[in-house]
């Protein structure tokens, strides 16, 4: 099926070369450098190169030179992601991600993979709360290739009731290896945020029932792709080896002509403030051990609030070191495995625009009850509450999440960060800046956040035991 | 980690390559307006990071290479002992000591050394493989100096509080109870002990009778047996620069003292007539587990190279044979793969999926089709051209991020590969031919002989199966019992 037909022919570019940051510290030594300029971290003098543009259709573009190997990612990442998806048909963005790669109007199924592969790259698509990405990173004599790929199907979707069926079969196949021939079932990621929400937007079932994937038609595919897959609701990031006249040129020659849409009223997502704790409890039929999973309304992303939650949260959960860990695992030794984070298990604390979750997982000892394991965890949250954490503990923090901060500065992670920017901020020099957002924390605003938002009453958990064992065998 | 909602999973770090068909354009409803196909340019060229390496008095080789493209830095201490040094009534000690190291120095507790860590925006870790031991500690790399005296603490001077032994000791045992649970872990778990017999490699976790008696005295005794200058080396790798941090090196870890080390003895893993199934029994399964296998060849064979080749036409990667046969034809499972795993003495060869219950015998029949195939053919023309085009790219793409060049330089000294394998990797990769693939296929890819091994639950998939020339029964702790449903 056609589910899109393209109107004009190419427009050439009159891009609009919007933004500019310079490139100092790191990358400059290194003779990354563009013309563009950037405001380093406060903290570290490492920045990256940020260029950002856009189409007269809508499309925006950000570009992060860097030359030090013949190697590009190109990222599309549409805002379209499973919160929003249809009633009635749950895990269908992500069954629509997969048709993605079925064809489009002139690259055959599955033709996008044996294209990227055979000229040396790797891919992928996933799709999140508010987004899908999908991208290629590949040798950068591929990259005008890369774009024609992901134009060709931002213009246009091919999809045949045979390929349908087919990927219906390998999701429903996904689903099961993933979730329901698993222990535990992704209960921390895919059952919390069920339970812990009341709006069905953020409180359905994301990765699909499969009587619900599997009612997927080829008109819910056309609709969907009519309806979100447009330039101006898309943003495309390219990194590495390349510059941004390159990819502006290129980028309006293979998108330029894809007209925008009218995009419809976002709905409303907002989630109602939680008043009283909610404990579950479930049997796990395929767990032999059990584990708990809690989640804590946070507040709006990129608030004051927020980024002193993040600070609190590698002083929580981060490592070995940290009070939960410690507490758990060394001094009362009814856990073995303390994790945890923002977006815990799909994303990142940015890649995202929507209510979410702060989630905390332990597996913990047979012999021990899911509420030993909520009652040591309240002594460490009360005593945060009550005596805040030192100046000491917020430094090194700021240290901490620095360092994992530029563990996504590379290929793939860099591009979908300066995608999520943009996409959500309108502002991919977020990547040089947000780091400097946490050093306006005190001790005292990560108090009253604890205070405010790690209260029992904005908690939902979820203990998940190992059924009892029947005659016979698991049932 | 979850592989949550992508288009596709795999366990491993090989992903993709290869086009057989020739590229088409599908008929029906055209959309007008797109653009043309554009070429690919000429290759670009790619240099490898020049490397320092120089050896200590004490014997321990470091290795410093320069990568600077984020502001971080890796410190890889490496012992080149492992899983496979474990005494095979004993086994667990290998890894055990690996993580008793990180719970105490004499100067600092476990805390201590965790805090410091995380205070240079450092994570400590230690990774146990089958033949060498990686402790890790990657962090920022302006505190380089002080990380590289942190490792050397870890390493040079561990106290293995029993307190914190007793600790790991039942986390191990629970850890090893919840491992059960995961269908892909057994898998993986029967096949290598049916294919490895007597082999250590058929070891990929303790037991809880092994775990039990370990003791303080047995890491005691690992640790300084193994962890000496002569049988290790150190790997940096980031935003550094070589001179001030071989200085460094050189004053954390020149008092470490050497001590000789016995060669280990390794017996020969069985060779495998006839297609043989162990079948774990997993009840309420709603797929079946498969790993499909043979015993391969050891790291430095020179036949590498083409089982690498070979092995990516067949299932190593995203546009391979397997996964454009299983999932895209017939959509019976979301991440199939082959793996071609080497080591310092042998290897095996791995197809690995999850499949939907009815269809675990079809499977068989499609993976010993593309085998038999593979075997008989080879792979030739443009499918042979486009996977070690697949190959080369992602070598540059992996030795462009600070990780992949870190794991690629450990293989090179944990294996004893010659010293430029960066730097010929590509061009050993073109020189693969057709009758390469085809012998390598005939090497490597059993087909008449084989290991199957199914976690699931036998009743729902039993009639499927057939062709094997003995089956083999286990319950989830691996032991052997009857024919589910006979007793």
């Amino acid at each position: 099926v056609d589910v899109r037909i393209s109107l004009r022919q190419i427009a050439l570019p009159t891009a609009c070369l919007v933004a500019v940051l310079s490139a100092t510290g790191a990358r400059a030594r290194a003779e990354r450098g563009t013309t563009e300029s950037s405001a380093a971290h406060a903290s570290s003098g490492f920045s990256v190169p940020v260029f950002y543009g856009n189409l007269p259709n809508g499309l925006r573009v950000v570009v992060s030179e860097d030359r030090r190997a013949p190697v590009v990612t190109v990222e599309v990442m549409y805002r379209i992601g499973f919160r929003i998806e249809p009633k009635g048909r749950t895990g269908f963005a992500h069954l629509f991600e997969h048709m993605m790669f079925q064809g489009s109007d002139q690259v055959g199924k599955f033709e996008h993979v044996q294209i990227v592969n055979a000229n040396g790259g790797v891919l992928n698509g996933s799709t999140r709360f508010d987004h899908t990405n999908y991208w290629e990173t590949m040798p950068s004599n591929a990259l005008e290739l890369a774009l024609w790929l992901e134009a060709d199907r931002m213009r246009s979707l091919k999809v045949t009731p045979e390929n349908l069926k087919n990927q219906q079969n390998v999701v429903s196949e996904e689903v099961r290896v993933n979730v329901l021939n698993q222990p535990y079932a992704a209960f921390e990621w895919l059952g919390l945020p069920q339970k812990a929400n009341t709006n069905w937007y953020n409180a359905h079932n994301f990765y699909g029932d499969l009587s619900e994937l599997e009612a997927a038609t080829l008109e819910d595919v056309k609709s969907f792709f009519q309806t979100y897959y447009a330039p101006n609701n898309a943003v495309l990031v390219v990194v590495g080896d390349t510059n941004s006249e390159e990819v502006m040129r290129l980028a309006a020659k293979h998108f330029g002509g894809i007209p925008s849409h009218t995009l419809p009223p976002a709905p409303d997502i907002s989630e109602p403030y939680q008043t009283a704790e909610k404990t579950f409890t479930e049997d796990d039929s395929l767990a032999q051990t059990p584990a708990i999973a809690l989640g804590y309304h946070l507040p709006p992303r990129l608030s004051k609030e927020f980024f002193a939650l993040s600070l609190l949260d590698p002083l929580l959960v981060g490592d070995e070191s940290a009070l939960l860990f410690q507490k758990l695992v060394k001094e009362a030794q009814i856990a073995t495995r303390v994790a945890g984070g923002f977006n815990f298990g799909l994303g990142n604390n940015y890649d995202f625009n929507g209510p979410m979750l702060y989630t905390i997982r332990v597996d913990y000892r047979n012999d021990r009850k899911g509420t030993d394991v909520l009652a040591a965890i309240d002594q460490v949250i009360d005593d945060v509450q009550k005596k805040g954490v030192s100046a000491d503990d917020i430094r090194q923090a700021r240290v901490s999440l620095r360092s994992s901060f530029f563990d996504n500065l590379e290929g793939f992670g860099l591009a979908d960060l300066l995608a999520a920017f943009a996409l959500y901020d309108n502002d991919p020099g977020k990547i040089n800046t947000i780091l400097g957002e946490l050093d306006k924390v005190s001790p005292a605003d990560v108090q009253a956040a604890a205070v405010k938002y790690l209260a029992r009453s904005n908690r939902t958990s979820i203990d998940r035991r190992p059924a009892p064992k029947q005659a016979g065998g698991v049932k | 980690v979850t592989k949550i909602a992508s288009i596709f999973a795999v366990s491993g770090a090989v992903m993709a390559a290869a086009a057989v068909a020739p590229l088409r354009a599908t008929g029906g409803l055209q959309a007008s307006g797109g653009t043309a196909r554009p070429s690919v340019g000429p290759d670009r060229s790619f240099t490898v990071s020049a490397r320092s390496v120089d050896t200590l008095p004490n014997g321990l080789k470091v290795v410093i290479v320069r990568a600077p493209s984020i502001p971080k830095v890796s410190l890889v201490l490496t012992v080149l002992t492992g899983l496979a040094a474990d005494k095979p009534d004993a086994p667990g000690v290998a890894s055990m000591t690996a993580d008793a190291i990180q719970e105490g120095t004499k100067t600092r507790t476990s805390r201590e050394i965790r805090r410091t860590a995380f205070g240079m925006g450092a994570n400590l870790s230690a990774s146990v493989a089958q033949d060498f031991t990686a402790v890790s500690l990657r962090g920022l790399s302006e505190y380089a100096p002080n990380l590289i005296d942190l490792l050397s603490d870890v390493v040079l001077n561990p106290s293995f509080p029993q307190s914190e032994i007793d600790i790991l000791k039942a986390n191990e045992l629970q850890g090893l109870q919840q491992q059960k649970s995961s269908p892909q872990y057994l898998s993986q778990r029967s096949f290598r002990k049916a294919l490895f017999g007597p082999h250590p490699y058929a070891r990929i976790s303790p037991t809880p009778e092994s775990v039990k008696a370990i003791d303080r005295s047995a890491l005691v005794t690992f640790y300084d047996t193994y962890y000496r200058p002569n049988n290790a080396f150190l790997l940096v790798v980031g935003d550094v620069e070589s001179a001030p941090i071989r200085e460094s090196a050189r004053k954390a870890f020149g008092g470490w003292t050497r001590k000789d080390i016995a060669p280990a003895a390794m017996p020969a893993a069985p060779a495998l007539s006839g297609r043989h199934l162990v079948f774990v029994e997993r009840p309420g399964s709603v797929q079946s587990s498969i790993s499909l296998g043979n015993i391969g060849i050891k790291r430095t064979d020179p036949s590498w190279y083409n089982l690498s080749v070979a092995n990516t036409v067949y299932g190593g990667a995203f546009n391979s044979r397997i996964v454009r046969n299983i999932r895209e034809d017939k959509g019976y499972s979301y991440s199939p793969f082959s793996q071609f795993a080497a080591f310092k003495y042998s290897g095996f060869y791995r197809f690995a999926a999850d499949v939907r219950n009815d269809v675990t015998g079809a499977t068989l029949k499609e993976v010993y089709g593309e085998t038999d195939k593979l075997r008989a053919e080879g792979a030739a023309g443009e499918e042979l051209d486009n996977v070690k085009r697949y190959l080369k790219g992602v070598f540059v793409i992996a030795t462009s991020s600070q990780g992949g060049l870190t794991n690629a330089l450990n293989n090179i000294y944990a294996f004893g590969l010659p010293s430029d394998y960066l730097e010929t990797y590509q061009q050993k990769i073109s020189a693969v031919t057709t009758a390469d693939v085809k012998s390598g296929a005939q090497t490597l890819f059993g087909s008449s002989d084989s290991l199957v091994v199914i976690v699931g639950d036998y009743a729902k998939v039993k009639d499927q199966l057939t062709g094997f020339v003995d089956t083999t029964f286990e319950d989830l702790d691996g032991k052997t019992i009857p024919a589910p449903g006979t007793n």
